[in-house]
């Protein structure tokens, strides 16, 4: 198996304050992968790393075999938006945009046409159990609803890897299992790769493996255990 | 927990007399029950049998009390096996993990490797227990989530001594 | 109380910048107010100062051939032109006895003597003497200021014997000079009162946006208070308390200011002439007035701010549902119409104030009118926008319009404001500048040529001689006095003999060997033409007018008319027809659009300024989830895109609204005060005035988009 993305020696300062200090991480195709720690540990750096959101000061991140830290910032936002999907804890849904037209967003950012983009988000909705609330405001929908909506929107794209940033976070545990469930299925069907950050355990399951980011270091006994 | 291991491990900490033993073990662990001398004694004799101890020095023909124990090379690695295999997650097995945790502190081996071992343990443990949840009955899903839950106390008191291992270790050493 | 506002305002350095537009805003719109207000007033005052040289109309005037009143000076008062500027001559004589003094002057000017203003005396050296100075004889002293109404009044009180003024047609004796002024800026007043009322607007939208930024900004603080028990009363009381003392300082830095600016204002002419420094000083009382006026609007328009922003003891924003704008936000605007309509249309059977108070209410209305309906039409517009929009920016802008036109609307609102103010304006302006443009039109007298009657007793062959002499005129002929009992004619007829016809401007010659105009009008038409009508030879009297064709340059008009005047006497009056029939019409109108373009231009700033704050605001109101869209690939272009389609919706739909509107009242408020004038098209100035608002209104947007990269950058929020 092939690694998808590929981190190596990874380091981040914010100020004086050192987030990463050498990360090595390896992901393969279609791997669920969990990344855990305690918070302030980094692990959001590190997925902000990996998906060319932030540019690491020192290492590289390769994605496909291809590097990305080195890319600009116009040409990473194509790749964010083509080959990746993200999922946030909360607040992440235009709250003036009814639900399909939020799912149809990243469609339009590509140059898909209206009543396409209009058509596949609906779809997608209805993947997520979503049939019927369409045409609702976020404020109009629950916590889990919502996150389902920005999962839709995530997968809209058919992206290679879905990175999630503690996506059941602001949910119940009823809730949040029902959102790793459908999430789950849906991308082991569409062979998507993940990336998940989160603190709980029991998000954390669902993935094939976990990292642990602890003071700015991956946990090196686990990265090789698994 | 295992006794008998802990016992070995403060052993290797440096050769003790029984007594020592006893007022170093109830001191850490004997919080809720103390051991009693005669338990003490019979462990390291079972554990000289073993290969495991060797009384020290030429006092033999003293009684028990007057005798100091050391860690066989044979008894270091029993007590690096034990140390560094995680426990299969159970009710019982906190404190077992906690005793391994502070010997490891107070003979200075690396405390945090051991946590992160256990918690791969309890993790991989919690996967298959998710991946069984998928697709089962309701019935079965709450026993799952039984299991899932009891572990789920577990790992966050390992993060919880894990983030905390600098301040335990000062209070060991104490 | 006093811990409440401690807390609610000491904030950290951030909260420096925010009062400090506050008081900018209010400083400048308060120096304007201040200054329009200053000018209102002085407009009476001078008018006042300046009758004095009207006396020769008023009612203390006593016709020259009858008895003179006791101590009465003889006076004759008239007009002549130099370089296109109109120039009052008062010939004075003092009989024997006369005890009247002039203002302004140290006595009366002896026989060839003459006392000038200073613009006049400016003028005179300016220009060769025997194309203007060698009119007026000795120069005997300059006429104070005192007796001018303007720096800009040019004015000659020329001494003459008493027999030749006596002779002179419409001479008079005045025993007095307070003569009540003809309220002749009375247009002016309306105009500059409502630029004044209009200048509130912006400044106080402008104060409802900072303080709603601020409140934005000091959410947590603010919800702390409410948390620990403060009612929102108290906190817009708080509020309010801090825009007030930020405005008390604005409006005390204004009067500063319009002190500071006064000498630069009172070069701006108006009615006729700029004003002297000093008449622009408003008192005590009115500034007081106006300082008390602008701060507590200031602070009712920051508690208006305060309480949009909807803060509660649990901080964040709460979600203010913004209720779909109904249609009743039309009738605003209808009626403002309709009563500037009513103003106009009935003004003649109502009293004075009652039409002014119609007009300058209407006017308010329809400017209200305007901000009122403006979220309607935004709802709309957006709505399309949003339905039709294929790409994502028109989707996002669109749907947020839609759920907050109120809000996107009020950003614009200031700029809207402006444009419909200087719509009116220029379009008034604009309407009478082209309809008195004088062209050459058979049948008038030729633009080269100079007219005036003389007195019959005059040596005309002499003067004909002299001014063919002068280089550069073409031709000088003679018109001779009518019979009117003889011939049947008006009485004033002119009589000219056939072939010069064509110097006066006609392509065909009479049949007859004498003819006259069918219209007194002769002189002053601009586009129709006079019939010529028969004179029996029989009838035809001495030379009493005179024709001079000119090269048309202004150096040989002036030079022809020094000659005709030296010749001729203060009788002759020679003037060009574009004179005739400008009287400072065109002056004042150009006067009138260059004020509203000043006042354009304050208002644009200010609103400029405005629509910045509220772009930068609605970044900073959802900075986390724009921040995200950035984080999942969404070009900073779009969000750009996003912001300018947010601005730019509201703002051209509303702009043509308020176009139309400028329009209809420009035309509706001309009608009633000049109804002779037809309203036109605006002045080329106006599309720059235009063209500068849209690219002001770009510039305070595209400065603001800058923030978004920076608020929406990875790390300005935690994504999580």
């Amino acid at each position: 198996m092939t690694a998808i993305l590929e981190a190596r020696g990874l380091r981040k300062s914010f100020d004086r304050t050192e987030a990463l200090r050498g990360v090595d991480v390896s992901i393969r195709r279609g791997e669920i992968v969990a990344i855990m720690g305690p918070s302030g540990s980094g692990k959001s750096t590190l997925l902000h790393c990996l998906a060319g959101v932030t540019v690491p000061d020192a290492g590289t991140v390769a994605f496909n075999g291809t590097p990305i830290s080195t890319l600009d910032e116009t040409a990473r936002g194509k790749l964010r938006l083509t080959d990746f999907g993200f999922v946030f804890q909360f607040g992440q849904l235009l709250p003036e945009l009814t639900a399909l037209d939020n799912v149809a967003v990243p469609l339009l950012l590509a140059g898909e046409r209206r009543g396409t983009a209009a058509t596949r988000a609906s779809e997608w909705l209805g993947r997520l159990g979503l049939d019927g609330k369409a045409q609702r405001r976020p404020q109009e929908l629950s916590g889990g609803e919502a996150q389902r909506v920005a999962i839709a929107r995530a997968l809209v794209t058919k992206p290679a890897v879905l990175f999630a940033d503690e996506p059941t976070g602001s949910l119940d545990s009823l809730a949040a299992e029902a959102v790793m469930r459908i999430m789950i299925d849906l991308v082991r069907e569409a062979g998507t790769t993940v990336v998940v950050v989160t603190h709980d355990p029991r998000t954390a399951a669902y993935a094939d493996r976990d990292i642990i980011v602890r003071d700015g270091h991956v946990s090196v006994a686990l990265g090789e255990a698994a | 927990m295992d006794s008998a291991l802990t016992l070995l491990g403060l052993v290797s900490l440096r050769p003790s007399y029984g007594y020592d033993l006893k007022q170093l073990y109830d001191r850490l662990f004997g919080l809720r029950k103390p051991l009693a001398f005669g338990q003490v004694y019979a462990t390291i004799a079972r554990m000289i049998r073993d290969g495991l101890l060797a009384p020290l020095g030429e006092e033999a023909g003293d009684g028990p009390d007057r005798k100091r124990y050391a860690v066989t090379p044979d008894g270091e690695r029993r007590l690096a096996e034990w140390m560094f295999t995680p426990d299969v997650p159970s009710e019982t097995l906190q404190n077992n993990i906690f005793a391994k945790t502070v010997v490891a502190l107070l003979t200075g081996r690396d405390a945090h490797s051991l946590l992160d071992i256990q918690r791969a343990c309890h993790m991989e443990q919690m996967r298959s227990l998710t991946r069984l949840k998928q697709g089962a009955g309701l019935m079965h899903v709450l026993l799952y989530d039984h299991a899932l839950f009891h572990i789920e106390a577990d790992l966050r008191w390992i993060d919880m001594t894990a983030a905390r291992l600098t301040q335990l270790r000062d209070e060991v050493l104490a | 109380m006093a811990f409440l506002i401690r807390l609610a305002l000491l904030g950290g350095r951030s909260s420096f910048g925010r009062p400090l537009g506050i008081v900018f805003g209010v400083a400048l719109g308060m120096a304007l107010f201040l200054l329009m207000l200053g000018a209102v007033i002085a407009l009476d005052h001078r008018d006042d100062r300046g009758a004095w040289t009207e006396a020769v109309f008023g009612y203390t005037a006593i016709p020259a051939d009858e008895v003179a009143p006791e101590g009465a000076l003889l006076v004759h008062r008239g007009e002549t032109h130099a370089a296109g500027a109109e120039i009052t001559r008062l010939v004075v004589a003092a009989p024997p006895g006369a005890m009247l003094a002039l203002p302004g002057i140290a006595g009366i000017p002896a026989p060839g003597s003459y006392y000038a203003s200073p613009a006049l005396q400016r003028l005179i050296a300016a220009l060769p003497p025997d194309e203007f100075g060698d009119r007026f004889g000795t120069f005997a002293g300059t006429i104070g200021n005192e007796a001018l109404s303007s720096p800009d009044a040019l004015l000659a009180v020329i001494g003459g014997s008493p027999e030749t003024v006596r002779a002179l047609p419409r001479a008079a004796y005045v025993a007095m000079v307070d003569i009540p002024s003809s309220s002749a800026g009375g247009a002016y007043q309306i105009v500059i009162l409502i630029g004044a009322i209009g200048l509130f607007f912006p400044v106080g939208l402008l104060i409802a946006i900072v303080t709603k930024l601020g409140a934005v900004t000091r959410i947590e603080r603010f919800a702390t208070l409410r948390l620990i028990g403060a009612s929102p009363r108290q906190i817009a009381f708080v509020v309010a308390l801090e825009a007030f003392l930020t405005a008390a300082c604005g409006a005390v830095l204004g009067v500063g200011l319009a002190a500071i600016f006064r000498p630069l204002a009172a070069r701006i002419p108006l009615n006729g002439g700029s004003f002297f420094a000093a008449d622009l000083a408003v008192g005590a009382g009115p500034t007081l007035l106006a300082i008390g006026a602008m701060v507590v609007a200031a602070a009712i328009a920051s508690a208006i701010g305060i309480r949009r922003a909807g803060i509660s003891p649990l901080g964040a924003t709460r979600i203010i549902r913004e209720r779909t704008p109904r249609w009743w936000r039309v009738l605003p605007l209808l009626t403002g119409g309709a009563m500037i309509w009513y103003g106009a249309a009935y003004g003649a059977e109502l009293d004075g104030t009652l039409v002014i108070g119609f007009i300058v209410g209407g006017f308010a209305l329809t400017a209200l009118g305007i901000v009122v309906v403006g979220p309607w039409l935004t709802f709309h517009l957006s709505g399309l926008v949003a339905r039709r929009a294929g790409s994502a920016a028109g989707l996002i802008a669109g749907s947020r319009i839609r759920a907050t036109p109120g809000a996107t609307f009020r950003s614009v609102s200031g700029l809207v404001i402006a444009v419909f103010m200087v719509t009116v304006f220029s379009t008034a302006a604009g309407g009478v500048i082209q309809s008195i443009r004088v062209n050459a039109v058979d049948g008038t007298l030729p633009l080269d040529a100079l007219f005036t009657y003389v007195p019959s007793e005059t040596d005309m062959a002499a003067v004909v001689r002299a001014t063919m002499a002068v280089p550069g005129v073409d031709d000088v002929i003679v018109g001779r006095a009518v019979d009117a009992r003889a011939s049947g004619l008006r009485p004033g007829s002119v009589a000219w003999a056939a072939p010069d016809f064509a110097t006066l401007g006609f392509s065909t010659a009479p049949d007859a060997q004498y003819a006259t105009f069918s219209s007194v009008d002769y002189l002053t038409l601009r586009t129709r033409s006079v019939e010529t009508v028969a004179v029996p030879e029989s009838a035809v009297g001495a030379p009493v007018a005179i024709v001079v064709r000119t090269d048309g340059t202004a150096s040989t008009i002036d030079r022809a008319r020094t000659v005709i005047e030296r010749a001729v006497g203060f009788a002759a009056e020679p003037v060009t027809r574009v004179e005739a029939i400008e009287s400072g019409v065109r002056q004042a109108m150009h006067e009138l659009a260059l004020v509203a373009y000043l006042g354009a231009f304050v208002s644009i700033a200010i609103a400029g300024c405005s629509l910045a704050i509220a772009t930068a605001s609605a970044v900073i109101d959802r900075r986390r989830v724009l921040g995200l869209l950035r984080l999942m690939g969404m070009p900073v272009s779009h969000l750009h895109r996003i912001v300018g389609f947010e601005a730019a919706v509201p703002l051209i739909g509303v702009l043509g609204l308020s176009i139309a509107a400028g329009y209809l009242v420009a035309e509706i408020i001309v009608e009633n005060l000049a109804p002779e004038i037809a309203v036109g098209w605006p002045e080329p100035m106006y599309f720059v005035a235009l063209a500068l608002g849209l690219v002001l209104a770009l510039v305070s947007v595209g400065a603001t988009i800058g923030t978004i990269g920076r608020n929406t950058a990875v790390g300005s929020t935690r994504f999580e």
